[in-house]
């Protein structure tokens, strides 16, 4: 055994004993990028200082670091640093001054057409696309940070950007201000594990044409749309937080032609609208938390063979919304806060079904502006009515075996993060003269909603606005 | 005299507003009528008026065209096509009439890699930058429609 331990030290040590470590101090003489051109496969390098000399290139197998104050600049001359060699390291560098171009998707780090690259624990400021991944195999991106220019709209590409790629794990990495956050077209095979991603300007997650891929354990705050999966296969989603995503085209998670994919114990809290998916087949929906969203969960009759099992939906305006009038999809043993059935056999389910889709909701869902009339004295009614004789909502659209407690998870406690409340209004609709004017009137009855409730229309975008039984209307405060 | 002229002002006034107006993109906000991506891409967008007046936006010209082959809105009820200039990002411009490059170098956001331009000269200064192939637009619908 020890032999063993030996051997294999010693077969270690001889595969280093041609790579050197050179050390480099800009400002000494000779430029980064010579040092570069003169070192060998496997050597390496260790930079201090601030290097500001254009676009860097490593074409061999190098393992850069960047002492303490460790700077690319690459002075808005193409890409910071460009990498075109097989396992190549990048560690611990603040990399800035990468050109900002449209045509020609200039980056902080990028990587082309190879495999094994390694960045880890950088800082990308305010760089054009941060990270950008090109044809490459088996690449890790770790620990980094990814901070883009807030507000230049113009400018703004994506934070980790991956194209073609496949067998990449994109782990512990935080990325803000960007365009969209993480990026995957024709991606397969790749992990994304415990990232944040906020404030960015289209979705802090992409996927396009990617498939058989994971994200697991991510953070996804303040996104202007959310989280994005289209046109892909095989994705899995777990244990994510989708958190305060709103505006009218905003989703916590929006899923379009999405086959055989899987959601499973994620949270989604203070979004517009939840979930939207829309020709989706195959999707295994259970263990999620959705709580005081606008629309929990707007399912469209184009989806196939969803399944929705063992979530809790709590404090939503509508739990769930759809558009027609088959849905060729299957809800059991779900938690509805709205359940008002009863359980004298003590198994646990409700004994009646629960019918999620409320007459309201499918009126709001052909008409938009039907929502002034959100709480009304006269919906209510209507939904009842409707409750107990149904004639308009889908058959098949209910619960068989509804839970009477929300489904006891360890997670829980986790799943209501406190959110920063964000000055943002979502209804286009809200933005009318009309209903800038309905927020003038204050009554106090406003005490009398339910603090879910009120919560979950504020992420509606109904703070400032919400009609109030008998045409009266109350102006929240709080 | 004056309440002659009046009216004309009147009439010219109505006949104005009349006129469809030009789409405007809220380039962030907007969500793409056909494959509901929020449409940010300042350089790709794309937009159609009805007859009626209605407009839709869309973040890439294959959306457009996909969304009119669909049915969705049928061809004879499109009173107007606009794109994006890819040299002005932001700027509306008339399809029907503009310049396109089509190639790897435009990457839209939804995979059509069309381009429009106003004039030759911006045309031509992006098509120097890369390969590309330059179309009409009817060659794009073509292209697209495939």
């Amino acid at each position: 055994m020890r032999e063993l331990l030996i051997l294999l030290l010693a077969c270690l040590s001889v595969t280093h004993v041609g790579a050197r470590t050179w050390r480099y101090r800009s400002g000494a003489g000779a430029s980064l990028q010579t040092v570069i051109n003169g070192t060998a496969a496997g050597d390496t390098v260790l930079v201090e200082g601030t290097v500001s000399e254009g676009s860097i290139r490593v074409d061999r197998p190098l393992v850069l670091l960047g002492g303490a104050d460790a700077v690319i600049d690459g002075g808005g001359e193409d890409d910071a640093l460009l990498i075109t060699a097989d396992h190549v390291t990048v560690k611990g560098f603040t990399i800035r001054g990468s050109r900002r171009s449209n045509l020609d998707d200039m980056s902080g780090i990028k990587v082309n057409e190879c495999r094994g690259v390694v960045i880890e624990d950088n800082f990308l400021d305010k760089c054009f696309f941060a990270i950008y991944l090109s044809g490459v195999k088996d690449a890790r991106v770790q620990g980094n940070t990814v901070l883009g220019e807030p507000g230049a709209e113009d400018f703004m590409a994506n934070g980790i950007h991956l194209w073609k790629c496949s067998n990449a794990t994109i782990r512990n990495n935080r990325i803000e201000n960007h365009r969209d956050g993480i990026y995957f077209e024709f991606v397969t095979d790749s992990h994304i594990i415990g990232n944040t991603s906020l404030h960015n300007l289209r979705y802090g997650l992409h996927f396009m044409f990617s498939h058989r891929d994971a994200y697991e354990d991510n953070h996804f705050e303040d996104n202007g749309a959310g989280v994005a999966v289209m046109f892909s296969k095989e994705i899995a989603m777990r244990r994510n937080h989708f958190l305060a995503n709103r505006g009218a085209s905003a989703y916590g998670l929006l899923l379009k032609e999405i086959n055989d994919g899987e959601i499973i114990g994620n949270t989604f809290q203070d979004n517009t609208t939840g979930i939207m998916i829309d020709g989706c087949n195959r999707i295994n929906v259970r263990d999620n938390e959705f709580r005081l969203n606008g629309w929990a969960l707007r399912l469209f009759a184009n989806a196939i063979d969803c399944d929705f099992r063992g979530n809790t939906f709590a404090g939503n305006t509508f739990d769930v919304s759809t558009n027609g009038s088959l849905i060729p999809n299957t809800m059991n043993g779900n938690y509805w806060d709205r359940y008002a059935g009863y359980d004298l056999d003590r198994d646990g389910h409700g004994d009646v079904p629960h019918r999620p889709l409320g007459f309201f909701t499918l009126l709001v869902e052909m008409q938009p502006y039907a929502m002034v009339f959100s709480r009304s004295l006269f919906v209510s009614l209507l939904d009842r009515a409707e409750r107990l004789i149904p004639s308009l909502t889908p058959e098949s659209m209910k619960d068989d075996r509804p839970l009477m407690r929300p489904p006891d998870r360890k997670r829980q406690a986790v799943a209501m993060v406190k959110t920063r409340p964000i000055p943002y209004s979502s209804f286009a609709i809200f933005h009318s003269p009309f209903f800038a004017q309905a927020g003038a009137w204050s009554i106090e009855e406003c005490s009398m909603m339910n603090e879910d409730r009120r919560t979950s229309e504020r992420s509606l975008g109904l703070e400032h606005s919400c009609i109030f039984p008998l045409g009266g209307s109350y102006q929240d405060h709080g | 005299m004056m309440r002659m002229s009046s009216f004309i002002l009147f009439i010219a006034l109505t006949l104005l507003s009349c006129t469809p107006a030009e789409p405007t993109i809220e380039f962030g906000k907007a969500e793409c009528a056909h494959c509901r991506m929020n449409v940010v891409d300042r350089q790709y967008g794309a937009a159609l008026v009805t007859e009626k007046g209605r407009q839709y936006v869309f973040d890439d010209v294959s959306c457009m065209v996909h969304f009119v082959a669909k049915g969705t809105v049928a061809e004879g009820q499109v009173s107007a096509w606009y794109v994006c200039d890819h040299s002005a990002p932001g700027t509306l411009i008339d399809a029907t009439t503009a310049l396109y490059l089509h190639g790897p170098s435009f990457r839209s956001p939804m995979r059509g890699d069309v381009a429009a331009f106003a004039g030759e000269q911006a045309r031509n200064t992006a098509a120097a930058q890369g390969d590309a192939e330059a179309m009409d637009w009817n060659a794009v619908r073509q292209l697209l429609a495939e």
